[in-house]
């Protein structure tokens, strides 16, 4: 179901971004004011949805998500922005999952041919997650950082379309008693900052088979609408 | 006077009779640096002294203001690691004796500012400061173990904090310049302080240094 899903989702992004790229003719006479638009002082906004998904063997079926940023160029092809975004990253049974990053990011912008936007950045933030009606809902904000990458085109005057790809790296929840991580009882980093501060001994806080990884990847593949000026 | 003030007078000296630097704005620049790192606060007592390295790309917007992006990473090895303990092994009948190996990593990526203070020269000292998210990786394992053991495991955090510092920059030649940095990072975990106090060499590319 879920490669059903995703397979859909890019058949979809790609037929878009397919069409987009038939419609330079609409644009063709703007090439040039199209070549401005990554100068320094150009503002960007965007508006973005589509695809987003926790990893994890037992993480639920990626979802939807949405959202919008504001970008300014603080030097050629070089852009600033902030984005809000809220991502419903998967449901089992009636319990949910969501996330919604309010994150700062820095982009590297380029040009290919006539009318091909790429970019590529980093950026981090504060996530806030909440899982509901799973019998032990929690909510909370947590750190993370990312890249992102994509394409844009431009499909009218100031409008580009294009997809954007985030892989977000935040930390794990804990399980509960519908989504599965790590056991929440463990000695935490904030514990063991504490309990290491001690002489060495049997009693000292010692981790037995506890490979498990303790971070986890947000995915988020996103059609995106941008009008610049 | 103490001998450490006096070479700071002279250095401020030197500094001030230097001739004025015609430094232009709108410069990029990218920035290695290598050093090491001390724990500082609570963090101390559970790690030791270690390396640090980082890559900057920062940009300067007037003459004494510029801002940019950093990535870093500090690695150490915990105040226990080399210890010979016996432990309770729950998965093992027999306690086995183990040599711990005990590691910390921290690395960080953040948004910061540097002011540029008593340019002269070739030389350019700034104060700076930045913010980002901060990940804590801590890890255990065993070097060597009487028995079979199942000790072994990972830990890490993400977490929010800011730092402060100073440094110092001395153009080479062109775009390239050599300095030192030393900056003092504030981690917001829950129950201690978590503080580090970085040096570093900087090694700097750009078109004139800034």
């Amino acid at each position: 179901m879920n490669g059903y899903r995703m397979t859909c989702a890019a058949a979809l992004m790609t037929a878009a971004l397919a069409g987009a790229a038939a419609v330079p003719v609409f644009a063709a006479g703007s090439s040039d004011a199209a070549g401005d638009i990554l100068k320094r002082g150009s503002q960007w906004m965007s508006a973005r949805a589509g695809y987003a998904k926790a990893s994890g063997g037992e993480a639920p079926s990626g979802l939807v998500g949405g959202g919008f940023g504001y970008r300014r160029f603080v030097l050629d092809k070089w852009s600033v922005g902030g984005f809000v975004q809220y991502e419903l990253l998967g449901r089992f049974g009636d319990a949910a999952e969501i996330a919604a990053p309010l994150t700062l990011e820095v982009v590297r912008h380029g040009r290919w041919g006539a009318a091909v936007y790429p970019y590529t950045g980093i950026g981090a933030g504060v996530f806030y997650y909440k899982r509901y009606r799973s019998g032990a809902d929690e909510s909370g904000f947590s750190p993370g950082r990312y890249l992102v990458c994509g394409m844009q085109v431009p499909v009218r005057k100031q409008g580009l379309l294009g997809l954007d790809v985030r892989m977000a790296r935040v930390d794990r929840l804990d399980e509960g008693p519908v989504f599965s991580g790590p056991n929440g009882d463990r000695s935490k980093i904030d514990d063991l900052l504490v309990d290491l501060n001690c002489p060495t001994s049997p009693d000292m806080p010692l981790l037995f088979s506890a490979m498990e990884s303790k971070s986890r990847t947000l995915w988020s593949v996103k059609l995106d609408y941008t009008i610049t000026y | 006077m103490p001998k450490r003030w006096m070479m700071v007078a002279g250095a401020l000296l030197l500094l001030c009779m230097a001739p004025q630097a015609v430094m232009a704005d709108a410069e990029s620049m990218l920035t290695l640096t290598m050093g090491s790192h001390t724990p500082r606060g609570a963090f101390s007592g559970v790690a030791e002294s270690g390396s640090m390295a980082g890559l900057s790309a920062g940009y300067r917007v007037t003459r004494w203001f510029a801002t940019g992006v950093d990535f870093n990473y500090f690695g150490s090895s915990g105040t226990h690691n080399g210890d010979v303990i016996t432990i309770d092994d729950p998965g093992t009948e027999k306690p086995p004796t183990v040599t711990l190996v005990e590691k910390w990593a921290v690395t960080n990526l953040g948004l910061h500012a540097k002011v540029f203070v008593l340019e002269r020269g070739r030389f350019a000292p700034y104060l700076r400061a930045g913010a980002g998210t901060y990940s804590i990786r801590y890890s255990q394992d065993v070097s060597a173990a009487s028995s079979g053991t199942t000790l072994a495991g990972v830990e890490a955090a993400s977490k929010a904090g800011i730092n402060v510092g100073a440094g110092l920059r001395c153009r080479v030649f062109g775009g390239t310049s050599l300095g030192f940095e030393t900056l003092y990072h504030q981690i917001f975990a829950r129950k201690v302080r978590v503080n580090l106090l970085t040096t570093g060499v900087t090694v700097g590319f750009g078109p004139t240094g800034n």
